[in-house]
């Protein structure tokens, strides 16, 4: 059933999806908001208990998991946000596969009711690295047609309600730093997925040509139908960071929001390179993606590894645990701006040299 | 490399309670399924005299029916699964 939109948000096939999500976001919100401070004290506790050199900021990874683990209520934590995840995606996905044809035709509509916005070649290798169940997303995001919208339901969840209008892509894109000339006539959102930034950035600058780019053609395609739907004027790609299909010194301003952390790290250096090529000289890069280079409290320590070993997320700790500012001046990039945001991700700007 | 699709692991001391606790969520969200269904059906009733199933799929909850609904879920959630972070 077509139940419309809730503003910018697609409403689910069903009330009960839409209850059953909703419930499964409340069980989110009680782990993250109320268990998550116990589970953290607890985790520091029990590495002073255990005597771990270090302690919980800097005992070696494995020893912190494996006292953490033997804890109660770190293991329920730990169950509970995975079964979580599971829960919702699996409603998700079968919610839209009982009316598969009817998303699959509207994909093909968009495509028809405004040409020359999506841009994708049939060979396209798409390499293996990207192949992952990100967050546990069945089937990823390249091997199943309906990713786009499976993930725009999922991760309205992931978000916990607080990005239900895209307000935590419009509040990446405030951050957006524009050239000191303020010239912006072309814009590129890097790693785009469905194309949440990429309409924000429109919005932000109406007079640009503003471009998304993805590897993954299921969520550029449902980026496409959405930005028609909201009678956006965007283009979107599938491609590849490190070999971006436009030519040197083509865009004013590029956007990277939480790419890097999903993909390898053998890839961050020919990333900041190829978006640096595409920038023109004055143009501005700004990232905002998890924090890294810092040392972290136990609790976090034992989040994050949870979400690289059981939530799919294996890219992330090298992200972490890099020299990211110094990666990008190595590729020529002037550093600007770094700080955190309202949200424990962080910003950072950088500038191509005259 | 993980996937959605390895064998579920097991977090607590034994693989039935990993289980339990998921059958125990399963219940909870069904139980707001109902919940959530006859709450719209009531409104739907009280501002239309009439009710129909399409009638309750294409409600719209105000602004502040949404909140408190969202507050009401998480009253529950929290009756129901506090006591799982007191370990
Ligand atoms: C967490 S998502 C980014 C979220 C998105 N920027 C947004 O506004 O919500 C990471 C994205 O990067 C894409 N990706 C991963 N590796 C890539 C690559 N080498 N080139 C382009 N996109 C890539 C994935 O397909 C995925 O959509």
């Amino acid at each position: 059933m077509d139940r419309g939109m809730d503003g910018v948000l697609p409403r689910t096939p069903t009330l009960a999806d839409e209850s059953y999500l909703d419930f499964y976001e409340g069980v989110r919100n009680l782990a993250i908001r109320e268990f998550f401070p116990h589970v953290a004290a607890r985790a520091e506790q029990v590495a002073d208990d255990a005597g771990l050199e270090g302690r919980g900021s800097r005992a070696p990874i494995e020893q912190l998991v494996r006292v953490a683990d033997a804890d109660p209520l770190v293991a329920m934590w730990k169950r509970i946000m995975r079964s979580q995840q599971h829960a919702s995606w699996r409603r998700v996905r079968e919610s839209l596969y009982a009316e598969a044809a009817r998303h699959e035709s509207e994909l093909n509509a968009a495509e028809r009711r405004r040409p020359g916005r999506l841009h994708y070649d049939p060979t396209f290798q798409v390499p293996d690295y990207a192949a992952l169940d990100i967050h546990l997303q069945p089937g990823g995001y390249l091997r199943e047609p309906l990713a786009g919208r499976l993930f725009h339901h999922g991760t309205k969840v992931f978000y916990q309600g607080e990005n239900d209008q895209d307000e935590l892509h419009q509040q990446v894109v405030s951050f957006v730093r524009p050239p000191a000339d303020g010239r912006v006539a072309r814009v590129l959102d890097v790693g785009c997925s469905i194309g949440q930034c990429t309409t924000a950035l429109k919005q932000r600058f109406p007079q640009a040509e503003v471009h998304g780019l993805d590897v993954a053609l299921p969520l550029v395609r449902y980026a496409h139908k959405r930005a028609t739907d909201l009678d956006i004027d965007v283009h979107f790609h599938q491609g590849l960071a490190e070999s971006l299909p436009f030519p040197s010194g083509h865009f004013d301003v590029v956007l990277a929001y939480i790419l890097f952390h999903e993909v390898p790290e053998h890839l961050f250096a020919p990333i900041v390179a190829e978006i640096t090529r595409v920038l023109r000289p004055g143009g501005t890069f700004s990232i905002v993606d998890a924090p890294n280079g810092t040392e972290f409290p136990a609790g976090n320590r034992i989040w994050m590894q949870f979400d690289a070993r059981w939530n799919c997320e294996p890219y992330a700790p090298a992200f972490v645990a890099s020299d990211f500012p110094r990666l990008l001046e190595s590729q020529g990039l002037t550093l600007l701006a770094r700080e955190q945001t309202p949200t424990f991700l962080w910003f950072t700007a950088c500038e191509k040299p005259l | 490399m993980p996937s959605a699709s390895e064998p579920e692991p097991s977090f607590l001391p034994n693989p039935i309670l990993d289980r339990l606790v998921d059958v125990v969520l399963e219940l909870g969200a069904e139980l707001w399924i109902e919940r959530d269904r006859r709450r719209v059906l009531e409104t739907v009733l009280e501002e239309r005299g009439i009710v129909t199933a399409e009638m309750i799929e294409h409600h719209r909850d105000t602004p502040e029916q949404r909140a408190a609904r969202l507050a009401e879920r998480d009253r529950l959630v929290k009756r129901l699964y506090d006591a799982l972070g007191k370990l």
